[in-house]
């Protein structure tokens, strides 16, 4: 065993370090197992790794954080000159810039008030922002919101067409109120995701935390932490969804979590949260089955673990990815 | 609590969120001065100095900067060139060794004894680090970088990464051994 000593620090490190494989997982495993000793060395070594932090942190000076906060401020430019139009009207905290070309904001006069009401639209890329009331906003690509005018006077009132992520400030006083279609999805203060994007016709409505209130004419249903419903804009019913899709906000933070999926869903989804379309050559790859989870990894790292588990080849052309291979040959992990 | 991860906070202040520039400034600045201190022979307020410069950099870039694995790496890697950059100077480098030095003393007066007798014997067992190894082991150790991260920060390649990373471990555990190894016979026994 002493020959492979040197060997065996790296991956007891790669442990640690939260970096090994599996096949090296299983290989630290059986090394493990094969005497006292060997569990001991480990033994010392976790200890001397979860120790160190503390040893340091016990040599460091603390830092003024604000006050330099303070500092670099005063050295930065200004937001686009949009925002500061923007905040001239109180719409958005002088905080929330627009690229002009990812994003327009249009204003416009209704209900005879002095007020306008806002658009605020994504086009090409997301887009987070932070309304008056201190709720954030992501928006996904080619999705747009109209906040009315009275915006956070009696209540938070607001339109919105393709796919967004609501984190809703707590105000039980003014309702926050979004309508899609014919539906009104009403809330105090949570976490959820509205999607009017994917499917035509259809409203998904996804809660990450806290209670949401959906009704449709007649019908109502209130969805809590976890759960995901649809509303049909043919019948206008509302239904609670038996078995959410883990990766609603994929689109906002690239964490995926794939559990016997079919190739061509993850390839769908992948094309549509990354924006770059992906494709199978061979069809046979759709009905691959896929057991992954990742975590806000860059798309070319997908791809390549991807193609590592099937044996596929990628190939890039005119901003294009086609994934090809004879079979899903070698994914039993 | 700013509650927005990493990647959200990104996206925001490339399009001129400055409360999303704030968050990101309050999550990393500590430690991004504790690590530029470190590259800095320990002076502090030259590290916060460089740490701020970067951010204001960031927020100027912010509409054009390519982040290739995540934004605390990109922030990393940001200081250590600064660092590098100041270090390169060897006028200032004279005024850090004697810098140091009284920082040092200071330091120790600051902190008569406090760390327990584990902690001392650990950090005496970094100082016996050669400095590569003991970089790599405190950018994974104790800034948290994945290796492919440390790896493109140093412009070395993961292997040595996972190589250094063992000797580290081992050279460390060399040092250390005798004491840890008292310490964990004595928790199995108050176990057992």
């Amino acid at each position: 065993m002493t020959d492979n000593y040197a060997h065996i620090d790296e991956l007891l490190a790669k442990r640690l370090a939260g970096e090994t494989t599996k096949q090296e997982e299983a290989l630290i495993e059986s090394w493990l197992q094969e005497s006292a000793d060997n569990s001991r060395y480990f033994d010392s070594l976790q200890r001397l790794w979860s120790q160190a932090p503390t040893a340091r942190a016990a040599t460091l000076r603390p830092v003024d954080t604000e006050s330099a906060l303070q500092k670099v401020r005063a050295q930065m430019q200004p937001a686009a000159p949009v925002a500061r139009r923007i905040s001239m009207y109180q719409w958005m905290p002088a905080a929330a810039a627009v690229l002009a070309l990812v994003v327009a904001a249009v204003f416009f006069f209704r209900n005879e008030t002095d007020t306008p009401e806002v658009q605020i639209a994504a086009a090409t890329s997301t887009l987070t922002d932070t309304l008056t009331d201190g709720s954030v906003v992501v928006l996904n690509r080619n999705s747009a919101l109209r906040i009315a005018g009275n915006f956070n006077k009696k209540e938070r009132r607001m339109r919105l067409e393709g796919e967004a992520y609501f984190a809703v400030a707590h105000d039980r006083e003014k309702p926050f109120v979004i309508e899609v279609q014919q539906l009104e999805v009403k809330v105090v203060g949570t976490e959820f995701n509205v999607d009017n994007r994917s499917e035509p016709g259809r409203v998904k409505v996804s809660v990450t935390e806290g209670k949401v209130q959906l009704s449709a004419g007649a019908q109502n249903l209130l969805l809590v932490a976890g759960e995901q419903a649809i509303y049909e804009s043919g019948s206008g019913n509302i239904t609670r969804v038996a078995k959410p899709n883990p990766n609603v906000l994929a689109y906002k933070n690239r964490y995926f979590d794939y559990d016997a999926t079919p190739l061509g869903q993850v390839v769908r989804e992948l094309s549509d949260v990354y924006g770059v379309d992906i494709s199978l050559k061979n069809k046979v790859l759709e009905n691959c089955i896929l057991h992954a989870r990742y975590d806000n990894l860059e798309l070319d790292r997908v791809l390549d673990l991807i193609a590592d588990s099937f044996s596929l080849t990628v190939e890039k052309k005119d901003g294009k990815v086609v994934l090809d291979g004879t079979g899903c040959g070698g994914n039993d992990e | 609590m700013e509650r927005r991860d990493d990647p959200t906070l990104l996206q925001a202040i490339q399009q001129g969120d400055e409360s999303a520039f704030d968050a990101l400034f309050r999550r990393y600045y500590e430690p991004l001065c504790h690590y530029a201190a470190s590259l800095t022979d320990g002076d502090l307020d030259e590290a916060e100095d460089l740490v701020q410069q970067s951010f204001v950099k960031l927020w100027e870039q912010r509409a054009t900067f390519e982040v290739q694995w995540s934004v605390k790496a990109y922030l990393y890697k940001m200081v250590h060139n600064r660092c590098l950059n100041r270090i390169r100077d060897a006028q200032t480098r004279e005024k850090y060794k004697v810098y140091n030095a009284a920082q040092l003393e200071q330091g120790y007066e600051n902190d008569p004894g406090a760390a327990s007798e584990l902690n001392e014997r650990i950090l005496q067992a970094l100082d016996t680090l050669p400095t590569e190894c003991r970089r790599i082991f405190e950018l994974s150790r104790f800034e948290e970088l994945k290796y492919r991260e440390i790896a493109d920060q140093l412009g070395i390649s993961i292997k040595t990464v996972e190589t250094q990373m063992g000797k580290a471990l081992r050279l460390m555990r060399t040092e250390l051994a005798d004491y840890l190894i008292t310490l964990i016979a004595l928790l199995h026994w108050m176990l057992l």
